[in-house]
């Protein structure tokens, strides 16, 4: 099944079938970045309705120069977002807080990572994916769309209006801000460990 | 770790999940589609609002204003005969019906009312026009006037009317009808009415026009006209003559359509430090644009204003970073050398030797077992490198706002067509969006604006003084230099909003 021109103007009209058939369309992938931000799948699914609610909504705002999915997941990666800091703003300040002074001075250290199937490689990428989470939010709709949806730079450029060398800017910034996460949990980790 | 590695550990964070269809989802969505629509934002609710205010005032301004009108139609249709006069005095009932075929072209209210209202005989407003053609072609004249037009209104804002009158030629009158100004001198069968200061010309007869407010009335009694005033407001039936006019403003209404726009000194470069980031942020002006469509009402020379306004705050920067990336190689040299050799005798290889007088034993040779440890050491030269990585970005943020203001001004007339004015203006602005990216100083960081992330609400107080061109009576244009004092930012980053601006203004008066 395909995403047509005719098939987003007749759920623009508001064809209830034509928005059925791309609800079904979009499902995979679209739940595929709720997931990211959810515990279940049912939860991924309130989370999908809600994005699909936004994206019925604004189709006529949709410029057909752009493809449909990608902006469709660009408005349900910002919904999950804006949900995820919602739902957690008091918990990442005090994060943010306690990195901060925990990060100091450890950049240059070494790391290495959990070996695989370990406990704690497990509790590492646990830790990696709500770090993710708490990226500001143009650094992590880059890096998600870049890292995990596989985007080029020029795509995200064009997606996001932005310049390439920012889209760059943000995926370099992002990875630094996690190398430092990284290495914090990792230390962390080994404390307890001991 | 390679950028490669590190995506993949990003990766692995996030495993595939179940991501099959299921019937009962496409069920809550439709539910969600069915349900009623998110309540109207902010901005059409203000809307409605101000759409409302103007309902409210238009609907005022008409039913105030057609109260004279349906007082004088009245008056017209139930006093017919008062069009007769005295034997002796000449009274023109109507000035349709004059020689000189006199016509109103002013399209202003007053004007227009003016055709329409009766001459009256005596203790009664005359809307008379007397030329003296006009009176020359009567027989008896007891009133010889010297050319005289009396025009039987009053604009509601005396200070200035425009006129054409144009009998064969246009006359334009631009008068300043005061009635502190007028004079008048009675004579037995001769009145002669001027006001001071009225500029009348009469370019195709070349005819001295005078003008007299309809607020004086012209009495007859036994041949003699007289003048009486009467207030413009209030009409009556008779007059004090002599009485000095006292003309009672009335509130009018009025439409404004203003832009408004400054560009706040906020230009400049900045440079901050953080670990071996150097950035450098080079930030254009702010631009602070707004348009809008404002009602008023007007109480003489003070005014109040009020309406809707759309705002847009907007501002672009360059962030330039330049990050120091410090690196070591290591040339390592290993090379293994002996720590020590432990030697120990394993045996002695003995030897029978034939001696005379019997053998003898000698030791002919020794096994030894030799341990050697051996150590690999490693000659390690650091190299220490620097690179410096460059980046630049340009980022811009735009805030649109609702405002809400109310003005209060003074306005004062100069000469004929100009005016100035001092106006206090308070305006509350309401966030409605917010897009785009800046650069927050206190984290060094590229933020996207966020609602959250901007007050919802400026409040703006602005001093300013105009000055305004009529080009009519009722039409204006001003400009207005002003200075604002913002509150609260606009920015949560970046305060202080203040500076000088300059609007310019459309007034359209009722």
């Amino acid at each position: 099944m395909q995403i047509t021109d005719q098939l987003i103007d007749d759920c623009c009209s508001g064809d209830r079938k034509a928005q059925e058939k791309l609800y079904k369309i979009c499902f995979s992938p679209l739940i595929n970045i709720c997931h990211r931000f959810s515990n279940s799948k049912d939860d991924a699914a309130i989370l999908l309705n809600e994005s699909f609610y936004k994206i019925i909504t604004q189709l006529a705002s949709h410029d057909r120069n752009v493809s449909f999915l990608a902006w469709a997941k660009r408005i349900t990666l910002n919904h999950c977002i804006d949900q995820y800091r919602k739902k957690n703003r008091h918990q990442t300040r005090v994060m943010e807080d306690v990195d901060l002074e925990v990060t100091e001075g450890v950049e240059d250290e070494p790391f290495e990572v959990p070996e695989k199937d370990s406990p704690s490689h497990a509790e590492f990428l646990r830790e990696v994916k709500e770090e993710i989470l708490s990226l500001p939010q143009p650094t992590q709709e880059v890096f998600q769309l870049f890292v995990l949806e596989g985007f080029s730079h020029k795509d995200i450029a064009r997606l996001l209006n932005m310049k390439e060398g920012t889209s760059k800017w943000h995926v370099s910034n992002a990875r630094k801000m996690l190398r430092r996460v990284f290495r914090t949990t990792l230390n962390k980790m080994s404390t307890l460990e001991l | 770790m390679t950028e490669e590695e590190f995506d993949n550990i990003a990766r692995n964070a996030f495993p595939e999940e179940d991501s099959t269809f299921e019937s009962k989802y496409w069920n809550d969505m439709e539910k969600m589609l069915d349900g009623p629509p998110p309540r109207r934002g902010l901005w059409i609710r203000l809307t409605s609002s101000a759409i409302l205010i103007c309902g409210i005032s238009g609907a005022a301004y008409w039913s105030l204003k057609s109260e004279p009108e349906a007082y004088y139609s009245s008056r017209i249709q139930a006093a017919p005969e008062m069009v007769s006069a005295p034997e002796g005095d000449k009274v023109i009932s109507d000035i349709q019906t004059q020689e000189s075929s006199t016509n109103f072209t002013d399209a202003s209210p007053q004007n227009k009312s003016m055709e329409s209202i009766p001459a009256t005989s005596s203790s009664q407003p005359l809307p008379s026009l007397e030329t003296k053609e006009e009176v020359r072609n009567q027989r008896a004249p007891a009133v010889t006037t010297s050319s005289s037009i009396q025009i039987d209104a009053i604009p509601e804002k005396p200070e200035r009317t425009e006129s054409s009158i144009s009998p064969t030629a246009p006359v334009t009158v631009y008068s300043n009808l005061d009635s502190k100004n007028q004079t008048e001198s009675q004579k037995d069968g001769e009145v002669n009415l001027s006001v001071s200061e009225p500029m009348i010309t009469n370019e195709g007869r070349n005819e001295v026009v005078k003008i007299v407010p309809r607020s004086l009335l012209l009495e007859s009694s036994s041949g003699s006209l007289q003048a009486s005033a009467m207030s413009n407001a209030t009409p009556s039936e008779g007059g004090d003559p002599a009485e000095p006019v006292k003309s009672k403003r009335k509130p009018s209404f009025f439409m404004e359509m203003d832009y408004h726009m400054s560009a706040v000194n906020k230009r400049g470069s900045s440079s901050f430090s953080k670990d071996d980031i150097q950035t450098q942020l080079d930030r254009d002006q702010l631009q602070d644009w707004q348009v809008g469509l404002q009602a008023g009402i007007d109480f003489g020379n003070i005014y109040l204003t009020t309406g809707i306004n759309y705002r847009q705050l907007k501002q672009s920067s360059t962030v330039r970073t330049s990050e120091l990336l410090r690196g070591q190689t290591l040339d390592i040299a290993q090379r293994d050398q002996i720590v020590s050799i432990d030697s120990t005798i394993l045996s002695h290889q003995i030897a029978r030797v034939q001696k005379s007088d019997g053998f003898a034993f000698k030791i002919i040779a020794t096994d030894y077992q030799i341990d050697t440890t051996w150590q690999t050491v490693s000659d390690t030269v650091v190299n220490t490198f620097e690179n410096e990585v460059k980046n630049e970005q340009s980022v811009e943020y735009q805030l649109n706002y609702v405002q809400l203001p109310l003005i209060i001004g003074y306005e004062k007339n100069l000469f004929a067509n100009w005016l100035i004015e001092g106006f206090a203006e308070n305006e509350l602005a309401f966030l409605t969006s917010a897009s785009g990216s800046y650069f927050d100083e206190e984290t060094q960081q590229v933020r996207t604006v966020d609602l959250n992330g901007v007050p919802s609400m400026i409040w703006t107080f602005r001093l300013g003084a105009g000055l305004g061109y009529l080009f009519s009576p009722n039409l204006s244009l001003r400009l207005r230099p002003s200075f604002q004092q913002i509150v609260n930012g606009h920015l949560k980053s970046d305060r202080n909003l203040n500076g000088f601006n300059g609007s310019l203004a459309l007034r359209l008066r009722f």
